[in-house]
């Protein structure tokens, strides 16, 4: 089973997506994609930690090269767009190696599925306030924009978290016209 | 006529070409006797940003093409989540879209909004 969720910052689709992993019962594995390097991700970090800490996670941080971690059982990737983020910017990320990073995102969210018996990827909403970014922006927003609409055709259920409240918008209300 | 609506590169086009099975899209900035003919309509949001940059009514401008196209399908950005902009002329373009939008939601036979790709009739 593949649930993708999606939302805006602050939503509380972590909670929401955590939430969905513990309803699944087994092993669960929190995959942390984002890479402390100052106080402020420190503390995001540290609060996720905090809020996860009677789930029962085991915490596997993983930066990049999603495709070849050993998972099973119910896993969180937390968050795809830190991961995408990764893969362009980060000296060890695939773009400077030169495959294509979204396509990279997609390989490991692909693998992570054949794996595991559930796989729960949150994601985060950034394409509606309307400002016209500088180029390398928009790269980001077009690869991130590719990576969920791919995670949200493969998944089994979309999940788009609003005020802590999760709309199910795939397969639930579908617009299958 | 049919509003589709949804953030950028959530893959709206996508889904026009696919759901709503039209095969050629037209951008917003084409002749105006292409215009009127297009099945679809792609960046609407900038059809308003560039009638308000000519000084144009862009309410005025959206009546009067969808009166002359009235069954078509208007694919638009959501530029409305975001924090207000500090320049008046970014102000008055997103509530300009924002509104339009409203219009085009109360004229539409179908409401269509994407996120990842995923359609969900929301009129």
């Amino acid at each position: 089973m593949l649930v993708l969720v999606t939302g805006g910052s602050g939503s509380g689709k972590s909670a929401f997506a955590e939430n969905i992993a513990v309803s699944f019962g087994g092993e669960r594995t929190y995959i942390a994609a984002m890479k402390v390097t100052d106080d402020e991700s420190r503390r995001r970090v540290e609060r996720h930690r905090e809020m996860r800490a009677d789930k029962g996670f085991v915490s596997v941080e993983r930066y990049t090269d999603i495709k070849n971690l050993d998972a099973c059982g119910t896993v969180i990737l937390e968050c795809m767009s830190n991961l995408l983020a990764n893969e362009m910017f980060l000296p060890e990320g695939a773009q400077a190696k030169g495959p294509n990073a979204a396509d990279e995102v997609i390989f490991g969210v692909e693998s992570l599925n054949k794996k595991c018996d559930n796989v729960i990827v949150v994601t985060n909403e950034i394409f509606s306030d309307g400002i016209e970014y500088d180029e390398e922006t928009r790269r980001y927003m077009r690869a991130l924009g590719r990576v969920n609409r791919r995670a949200a055709e493969m998944a089994d259920a979309v999940y788009e978290v609003v005020c802590g409240l999760g709309q199910r918008i795939k397969e639930v209300n579908h617009a299958d016209i | 006529m049919i509003f589709v609506f949804g953030g950028a590169y959530s893959g709206k086009g996508e889904y026009v070409k696919s759901k709503l099975g039209v095969s050629e899209i037209t951008p917003y900035d084409a002749p105006y006797e292409e215009l009127k003919k297009a099945k679809a309509v792609r960046d609407f949001h900038l059809f308003v940003r560039d009638k308000m940059s000519k000084g144009l009514d862009a309410v005025k401008e959206t009546e009067k093409f969808l009166e002359d196209d009235p069954d078509v399908i208007i694919i638009s950005n959501e530029v409305g989540c975001g924090v207000v902009p500090v320049s008046a002329e970014e102000r008055e373009y997103r509530e300009a879209v924002g509104r339009i939008h409203c219009r085009l939601a109360e004229k539409a036979d179908r409401v269509i909004r994407i996120v990842c790709g995923i359609g969900n009739v929301i009129k």
